[in-house]
């Protein structure tokens, strides 16, 4: 019990939605390198189901966006792979370009504030 | 030891054994290098293998966790038969699948296939109930897949096995037609299903039609997995059952395997997909497998088994041989194993991060629209589409047989040519059932289509229902328009669920995406004269009113069957759907309606551009206001014969409408023509008991003016008997005339002086 009111006090990056608090606390904790780690999987997911759900709201096929930003359909579908680490800011430019989107790229801060009872 | 989580005891065994791992490997296998070297599974297939297996059990891992948090809403798992992997990596992702719910590791595998697939975020979707998973839109926790051809269906009592034999068959179909199928030629069908699925008994049909057809040398390319975890929720499977059962019985090459070890189980999956695809003949591959972390979550395992008993269960994780096998070739290091597996796990639960904020299903509209797809003007338009006239003169045999030219004939008559000219118009359309081909079917109404069209296109089956409605749903995935007859209505009633939760469901668990369309002629309904008894005089249909999505014809004579015939095909060919064409038995081969030889119920045959608007019914006496009868079927005639009497003894005017289409009801219409006649008979020759006439009156009380009369002459709730004592449970002429005298008041011991027409009486009634 003491152990787990330890790791409550000190919240690092939290996961989106409460049903996932369970598993984040118990597998990546507040261990830096776990933390980091998980933000990664979930940046790369992130990344990946935006392009994929703007290029399905968009009634396009991959090979039609690949097509409008001057790349493979391969390429696209690399770029809705959550396991894919390689994005860079001009390919998404370009798609976001094609989707009539721009990209807003933004710095915050990586801890929450600790909030105390 | 913790006794409730055993997820969490699974999670640490498979961390443990590789946290505590210090042997040295026995081989350094690069991942081209063969793992067994009289096979061909390489390093490669053994690593990828395992990480799907891995993935697989994150997914089991999360659901329980999501669940107990509200966020998922599935928790049946796949723990314990991850084995299924190989058979995803081993078929081609253009092998059509049809999956039990144990099949995590299958469909990761196979998305190997489909890089635009991402199967880990797809099934948290999935469990979530998300309004965004790719194939049922949130309607239920299934596998499926487009791109990867896995049909879905919820596969919890062996349904999904006939529709399976269906599609082997009608690849083969679709290829003796000429049409191109649409997946490859030699594809081949996988069904898997566990142990104690194989004591179904839609499971044995399945196994009996594979076998006779490749008893008869027909092709039946089609892979039977059955995953043998020795259990069925609670109860044990006896010991070697399985292979009992089919370990050497005919037309059915058996190959068993140990689902721990993937080199086993890779080994027999390709030796049994080849015999399945170079052979074109059915397969049973038997997986031996275990289960863990129990039925599903919310199954209480203890209530069954000991604690001892499920550790020592758990003992045997498909997770710790796999991993054995890696390390002692040298594949990976129990730190590369341990990394790869956190970083699925992460994935997993970044998916989830995503997945459970994605929306639900929140308007019912919504969740109902890809059960009953309707486009009215493409399906009218459809079925008045006619092909080129001479070609019809020379498949009819000269311009005098055109059936137009015939003059009135009979039902049996009409829906003859009805399906004749179908057949002509449609060159994917096929013909099947019991004794449908040389024979003609029990009435004739198939006589001279096998001659005409060939035995590839009107082809007798096994008797066995289950197995005709599975041929049609599988012939109707690879591009046929089937046309199965059901001989006698109670036949039916054994393979309901073959419409019920397979067919009728396939649009709604798939958003439309995969379609089985097919029309169901079903001789139906009783007076027989006594002849027969309740098995051919069944006049019950309730079960079918109760298929979401199922449309239910009944035309009561010969020019509307043909009419109604062509919506129906238009209705499978342009929206997919499934009809049920219910033909009376006993107006088949009517011609009198009032008296013999009036010629009364002989009708002509529509010209081929008629065709009936689904829903509208068939009006009689429409200027008549004292009375509405609305019935179906055989009470067509039968009230138009009590109108005859009423208006000549009680100079009643009596308006009468054939609904003709019974699902959907079309209320708008009954009601319509309630209001205009202030008095309703409904004439029912179903059962007194959830009967249509329940529904009409529902309808009327829901839909018309209040203070409309109403009375109902409906059928026992019985079973037909033999001879003449059927026509004392079924409505009669009688009966409807009494009805209707007492709903309009009129005194039947003494006939009334005439009125003028067109006068009303409701106001007796009414107030």
């Amino acid at each position: 019990m003491a152990a787990r009111k330890a790791r409550r006090k000190t919240p690092g990056i939290k996961p989106r939605s409460a049903a996932l608090t369970f598993l984040y606390d118990r597998h990546i904790g507040s261990d830096a390198e776990q933390q980091a780690a998980y933000q990664e999987h979930l940046d790369n997911a992130e990344i990946a189901r935006t392009i994929c759900d703007l290029r399905t709201n968009a009634g396009l096929s991959q090979r039609a966006l690949a097509k409008l930003v001057h790349t493979t359909a391969s390429a696209i579908c690399r770029l809705e792979d959550a396991d894919y680490e390689g994005h860079s800011l001009t390919m998404l430019r370009r798609i976001a370009a094609a989707l009539d989107r721009r990209i807003e790229v933004r710095f915050v801060p990586a801890r929450k504030k600790t909030v105390h009872a | 030891m913790s006794a409730f989580n055993r997820a969490q005891v699974v999670d640490q065994n498979f961390i443990a054994l590789l946290k505590g791992w210090d042997a040295a490997p026995t081989r350094r296998l690069s991942p081209d290098d063969l793992v067994s070297p009289s096979e061909s599974m390489t390093g490669r297939d053994l690593i990828e293998l395992f990480e799907s297996q891995m993935a697989a059990r994150h997914l089991d891992l999360i659901a329980r966790v999501l669940r107990a948090r509200n966020a998922a809403f599935y928790t049946i798992g796949s723990a314990g038969h991850e084995a299924n992997a190989v058979v995803g990596r081993v078929t081609r992702h253009t092998d059509p699948a049809f999956l039990h719910y144990r099949s995590a590791a299958f469909f990761v595998e196979r998305a190997r296939y489909c890089p635009q697939i991402d199967a880990i975020y797809d099934t948290v979707l999935s469990q979530a109930a998300s309004a965004e998973e790719p194939i049922a839109g949130g309607r239920h926790k299934v596998w499926g897949s487009v791109p990867m051809w896995i049909l879905p269906q919820t596969s919890t009592i062996a349904s999904h096995l006939p529709k399976a034999v269906g599609a082997a068959i009608g690849l083969h179909r679709a290829r003796a037609l000429g049409l191109t199928p649409p997946v490859p030629n030699d594809s081949i069908m996988v069904c898997s299903f566990g142990d104690a699925s194989t004591n179904h008994s839609t499971a044995q049909g399945a196994f009996n039609a594979a076998r006779w057809a490749a008893y008869q040398k027909l092709p039946c390319p089609v892979l039977f997995v059955c995953e043998d975890n020795g259990i069925g929720i609670s109860v044990r499977t006896p010991p070697n059952w399985v292979d009992t059962n089919y370990g050497n019985i005919a037309a059915l090459k058996y190959i068993r395997c140990d689902g721990l070890d993937l080199v086993d189980t890779f080994d027999a999956t390709t030796a049994a997909v080849h015999h399945c695809r170079t052979h074109r003949q059915p397969v049973f591959l038997h997986i031996k497998t275990i289960r863990m972390l129990g039925h599903a979550g919310t199954d209480i395992e203890q209530a069954y088994h000991t604690l001892e008993e499920i550790a020592a269960t758990e003992a045997h994780d498909p997770l710790l041989y796999s991993a054995k096998r890696v390390l002692e070739n040298g594949l990976m290091s129990p730190d590369e194993i341990l990394e790869k597996y956190e970083g699925l796990r992460k994935r997993t639960m970044a998916a989830a991060d995503i997945a459970v904020t994605k929306p639900r299903l929140s308007d019912k509209h919504e969740i109902i629209a890809p059960l009953a797809p309707f486009h009215d003007d493409a399906v009218h338009g459809e079925a008045g589409r006619t092909i080129d006239p001479q070609k019809r003169i020379d498949s009819f045999g000269g311009e005098a047989k055109l059936p137009e030219n015939a003059g009135p004939r009979h039902l049996a008559l009409n829906l003859n040519s009805a399906m004749f000219d179908l057949m002509l118009k449609y060159p994917p359309m096929i013909v099947f059932g019991e004794d449908v081909a040389q024979k003609g079917g029990v009435y004739y109404v198939t006589a001279g289509l096998h001659k005409h069209f060939k035995a590839a296109r009107c082809f007798n089956t096994l008797l066995d229902e289950q197995t005709i409605l599975g041929l049609a749903q599988g012939c109707g995935y690879m591009g046929l328009l089937p046309f199965p007859e059901i001989q006698y209505l109670a036949y039916f009633h054994n393979a309901c669920d073959q419409i019920r939760g397979e067919a009728c469901s396939l649009q709604f668990f798939s958003q439309d995406q995969y379609r089985n369309p097919m029309v169901i002629r079903i001789a139906s309904l009783g007076y027989q004269k006594g002849f027969g008894g309740h098995f051919h005089n069944d006049n019950s249909f309730t079960a079918l009113r109760d298929i979401p999505g199922l449309v239910i014809a009944c035309p009561s004579r010969g020019d509307d069957a043909a009419a109604m015939l062509r919506t129906c095909a238009a209705l499978a060919h342009i929206d997919g759907r499934i009809v049920a064409f219910l033909e009376p038995i006993a107006l088949y081969m009517t011609k009198d309606l009032h008296a013999a030889g009036d010629g009364g119920w002989s009708f002509p045959y529509p010209s081929p551009e008629v065709n009936v608007p689904l829903g509208a019914g068939r009006v009689y006496e429409e200027s008549a206001t004292d009375l509405l009868i609305v019935t179906f079927g055989n009470g067509v005639p039968m009230s138009l014969q009590a109108a005859k009497t009423l208006r000549e003894s009680s100079n009643l005017q009596v308006r009468i409408l054939d609904l003709r289409w019974l699902a959907p009801l079309n209320t708008a219409l009954i009601a319509k023509h309630a209001a205009e006649c202030g008095r309703v008979l409904i004439v029912d020759e179903g059962r007194r008991s959830g009967g249509l006439s329940e529904a009409i009156m529902t309808a009327l009380v829901e839909h018309a003016p209040p203070g409309i009369a109403m009375r109902r002459v409906v059928g026992e709730d019985t079973y037909i008997p033999l001879g003449p004592a059927a026509n004392l449970v079924l409505p009669s002429v009688e009966q409807i005339v009494e009805a209707a005298r007492a709903l309009a008041d009129v005194p039947a011991e003494k006939e009334t002086a005439p009125r003028p027409a067109g006068s009303r009486r409701r106001d007796a009634v009414r107030g």
